[in-house]
């Protein structure tokens, strides 16, 4: 597909206004095919066989059962009423974010690097294992925080409980929605030039009416794309409402459709009716965001230059928020992660207090065994992989979309971003179906293979979009100077446009790498034990009730994301210092 | 200086940025006064400090220490105590990007100071003085475009009657001409000096293009390493640079050294450069045997045929260029190049031809060689080459 994608580009890029329409359609036909296969095929899959009641194997059997079975029965309706009310977090997450954005980009913090790095780390952390953490915090009958609180004589009545609504939002908003927005907004920030907020103030503008009326608006297509990913980015996980919710009945849509694959006989067509439902809604969203962002429009103009970023003089104020952003990352991140590795050392998962609680029993069963040392070498390989394919095929994709001017680029442009439309549970389903169905596809079951596909379509949505904005911002001359010394479409690529969108390449890179080594929803059904990965080995600790040993796992990958995400921070950080200077 | 009543007091003005390369300040211990309605530009290389300066002037920069004053009132001071925010200073800046503001149509952006004002003001009344505005800068048929769908110069003067519709009593220029193409940035630089003077609002242009600064100002101050080197009316400036940098900073092409072989009356001085000798005059305090270097603009140089007269300079003609008003010789000395322009029905030399220099003693500028020594401009008396 690369080579097909590099031989249509060059078609296009090397003799602009020669070639011929007929060209044009073909290999934009022939793109469309290939992205549509990824991303159109498992949608359709969910949608047409939300209408067949026979089980899988069997032909199609056309009826609304399952439709009417989820309209009908309370529970799955109540969980559509949970899962809007969860998504109340995306706003209330997007103030934060906002506001963390400016202090991180236009103040002078102190250890302000140290906090863009946590936030890193808050978003490269597997979900699972802080929920273990929280649990252990913040649970009302064993966590510790409720045994401190009910110690207290004054605040006897007084129980902070993780298994509730606001429990499960807080996890969410502290882990997952905050980081992505500010990581998302902070990179767009700082490509708005400082002038036209300097000119704002110079107008006679207070700082809080010139963030309101010229930051915010300039930044309106980031905010845009900052909330689209926090709610998707959101959905993707359900591993939190799943240990957090369905214990005491708060079920949200991927749960119920967990629960309905889960269920003997397993109920297919509510599932993906109910999954259907959703990827509507999700698919409206997804367009109303198409339109919102053409209209807010590309504005931030940027030049080759690079902007100036201005930050303020540090003050007082300065001190207190960095204070402020330090005190959140502690509660939100170091605190689920400190307790959860005490919990890989006790002897029982919850029970701190017990006569010597402490043992190294579970780390050392867990590093013996021949399970752990398979899942390890799993999940390397499928973190290469698909870091490595999917980077490559996200930059020509990227490419092809901003540099080409081949047909059915804006139908491309939809597509990608339908793997966010499906939930990585439902998709699970789609793909293993495929998987077993398709002729010739089959014989990879039980391989890494699937594995490393489904990954690589999930990523789709968020890679292609960052290279595309990084590929918006190398000026066409610089490739067109290339071509115009001697330099062939691949030579061209690999020499100049690479090169210069590499601090992207390397983020998206590493974005794919860590969410593959942690994502449990999308590969749970795809991976007989033998291909299974560490987060595939640490959900089946959990819901195995071993979660000691589960959190051994869970420390590992927290490690491994804290050193991912240093890394990620500092080629970050030297990105931002190429555009200051 | 003899300004009756000055807008801006700028006192022991100093920035200095924080940093491990840092070794000096930014801006350095400046200070000057700008009078009522008067155009000042400061003009200097980048990294002389006199962005830096403007910024701080408009707040968007806080001075490490000093003094600014606007129209009388403290706008920093007491090291801090006294800092008033960009938002509340009496200024409009145009910017080198003009800033102009994509989200929003060509009305939005000029409305804009009006609109965030307090008190408010009835959105009738901005929508006249807006409209207005516009009309003045003969911007009024694109009113309703985005801001970005104009070419350079309108964003330009967009961001000009935006910077002046508060009716600032300062207007700040950063590099106002330096996006413009050749040809608009001649128009743009009458219409700026044109607009600063109907509306009689002290300007402080910032620049590092000599023949914008000296085209534009009531004044120049030229600065250097963070300090003002050189200050004066445009003519004095070009005419006189009191120093090294600023002559070579103003852009005379031809320097030469030399010893002073003898002081005559009335300070003249005869000298022995190195292409040959040289008689000009000096202020006093000249003695024979010291090193100087004089500074010689190319149309004060006049050639002739080599006719083995020993008081010319000889040379060889290496090229020339036709530039229009003028041929532009360069003359090869020995080991250095002089520029030479001859004007209108002047003789014409070809490539290669040996040629007499005969420079214009009277025009040319001397400056000592020690660093740091008091530097002297010539008065114009009889040339002694006559």
């Amino acid at each position: 597909m690369s080579s097909a994608a590099g031989r249509v580009s060059s078609a296009w890029h090397a003799r602009p206004g020669r070639h011929t329409g007929a060209g044009r359609v073909v290999w934009g036909i022939v793109l469309c095919v290939v992205v549509g296969v990824f991303t159109v095929l498992p949608a359709a899959w969910v949608i047409i066989n939300s209408f067949n009641s026979a089980p899988p194997g069997d032909s199609f059997a056309f009826s609304t059962d399952g439709w009417s079975d989820i309209f009908s029965d309370p529970t799955t309706v109540k969980s559509i009423g949970y899962t809007f009310l969860l998504s109340l977090r995306i706003p209330i997450a997007m103030a934060i974010a906002l506001a963390m954005t400016w202090a991180i980009v236009r103040m002078d913090l102190p250890a302000r690097k140290f906090i863009e790095r946590c936030l890193w780390l808050a978003f490269f952390l597997p979900a699972l294992p802080v929920t273990l953490g929280w649990l252990l915090l913040a649970d009302p009958d064993y966590g510790l925080i409720n045994k401190l609180l009910h110690s207290l004589p004054l605040l006897g009545g007084v129980t902070l409980s993780i298994t509730s609504v606001a429990g499960i939002m807080w996890v969410y908003i502290s882990l997952t929605t905050v980081p992505i927005m500010v990581i998302l907004l902070s990179a767009s920030l700082r490509q708005i030039d400082a002038s036209y907020e300097e000119a704002s103030e110079a107008s006679g503008a207070s700082v809080p009416k010139t963030m309101r009326r010229v930051t915010f608006r300039l930044l309106l297509p980031a905010i845009l794309t900052a909330l689209v990913a926090g709610f998707i980015t959101s959905l993707e996980v359900f591993e939190v409402e799943q240990i957090l919710g369905t214990p005491v009945g708060i079920r949200v849509y991927s749960t119920q459709i967990f629960s309905y694959v889960g269920s003997v006989p397993p109920l297919y067509a509510q599932a993906l009716a109910l999954g259907t439902l959703f990827f509507f809604v999700l698919l409206v969203i997804a367009v109303a965001y198409q339109i919102q962002v053409k209209r807010a429009g590309a504005h931030a103009t940027m030049t080759g230059s690079g902007s100036r970023v201005a930050r303020r003089p540090r003050t007082r104020a300065a001190y207190v928020v960095s204070g402020l952003m330090l005190l959140y990352i502690a509660i939100g991140v170091a605190l689920p992660v400190i307790v959860l590795i005490l919990g890989s050392f006790s002897k029982l998962f919850g029970f701190f207090f017990i006569d010597s609680p402490w043992t190294t029993a579970h780390w050392s069963q867990v590093l013996h065994s021949s399970d752990f040392t398979t899942a390890a070498r799993n999940s390397v390989i499928v973190g290469l992989g698909v870091g490595i394919v999917g980077t490559l095929l996200y930059a020509l994709l990227a490419w092809t979309m901003v540099r080409t001017r081949i047909w059915g680029r804006s139908l491309i442009g939809v597509m990608v971003w339908l793997p966010w439309a499906i939930p990585g549970v439902l998709a699970g389903v789609a793909w293993l179906v495929i998987f077993l169905r398709v002729p010739g596809l089959s014989s990879l079951y039980g391989t890494l293979t699937p594995l490393v596909i489904v990954l690589v379509v999930k990523g789709l949505p968020l890679g292609t979009q960052m290279l595309r904005t990084s590929v918006e911002q190398v000026s066409e001359d610089l490739e067109a100077a290339a071509r115009a010394s001697g330099a062939g479409f691949a030579r061209t690529f690999r020499t100049v446009t690479l090169p210069l969108i590499s601090p992207m390449v390397v983020s998206v890179f590493m974005i794919l790498f860590m969410t593959s080594m942690r994502d449990v929803s999308s590969v749970v059904l795809l991976a007989p034990p033998e291909t299974r990965t560490l987060s595939l080995l640490m959900f089946s600790y959990a819901t195995s009730g071993q979660l000691e040993s589960s959190a051994v796992i869970g420390v590992m990958l927290a490690v491994l994301a804290m050193f991912v995400a240093g890394f990620a921070s500092r080629i970050g950080l030297r990105m931002n210092m190429g555009q200051e200077a | 200086m003899q300004q009756t009543s000055s807008t801006i007091t700028i006192r022991a003005l100093t920035k200095r940025f924080d940093g491990p390369d840092v070794t000096a300040n930014a801006v350095d211990d400046i200070s000057f006064d700008i009078a009522d309605g008067t155009l000042v530009t400061l003009l200097g290389a980048s990294g002389c400090g006199k962005t830096t300066t403007m910024r701080m002037i408009a707040g968007l920069e806080t001075p490490t220490s000093g003094e600014i004053s606007i129209d009388g009132a403290f706008m920093y001071a007491d090291g801090g105590r006294v800092n008033v925010p960009v938002s509340k200073r009496p200024i409009g800046i145009v910017f080198q990007s003009y800033a102009i503001w994509p989200h929003m149509s060509v009305f939005e952006n000029v409305a804009y100071p009006l609109r965030v004002r307090r008190p408010r003001m009835s959105k009738a009344e901005v929508r006249e003085r807006t409209e207005e505005s516009l009309e003045a800068v003969g911007l009024a048929k694109f009113s309703k475009r985005p801001g970005t769908a104009l070419s350079g110069g309108q964003q330009q003067r967009a961001a000009l009657a935006r910077a002046l519709i508060k009716e600032p009593k300062v207007l700040l220029l950063d590099e106002p001409l330096s996006n413009l193409d050749a040809k608009l940035r001649d128009r743009m630089r009458e219409w700026i000096r044109e607009v600063q003077q109907r509306s009689g609002i002290t300007t402080i242009c910032v620049t590092h293009d000599q023949e914008e600064a000296l085209g534009i100002s009531d004044r120049v101050l030229l600065m250097e390493d963070g300090r003002i080197v050189d200050s004066g009316v445009p003519e004095d400036i070009y005419r006189r640079p009191t120093s090294k940098s600023a002559a070579q900073f103003i852009g005379i092409a031809n320097h030469v050294s030399a010893v002073v072989r003898d002081v005559g009356s009335v300070s003249a001085l005869v000298l022995d450069t190195e292409h040959g000798p040289l008689s000009c005059s000096a202020p006093a305090g000249y003695s024979t045997g010291e090193a100087l270097t004089v500074y010689l603009r190319p149309e004060d140089l006049r050639l002739g045929r080599a006719v083995g007269d020993d008081v010319a300079w000889r040379g060889v003609v290496r090229s020339r260029v036709f530039v229009g008003p003028c041929w532009e010789y360069y003359v090869t000395m020995g080991a250095t190049d002089l520029r030479v322009r001859l004007y209108g029905d002047a003789e014409t030399f070809e490539v290669g031809d040996a040629v007499h220099v005969w420079p214009d003693g009277s025009k040319a500028i001397v400056v000592r060689d020690e660093e740091g020594a008091s530097i002297e401009t010539l008065a114009p008396v009889a040339a002694l080459d006559d």
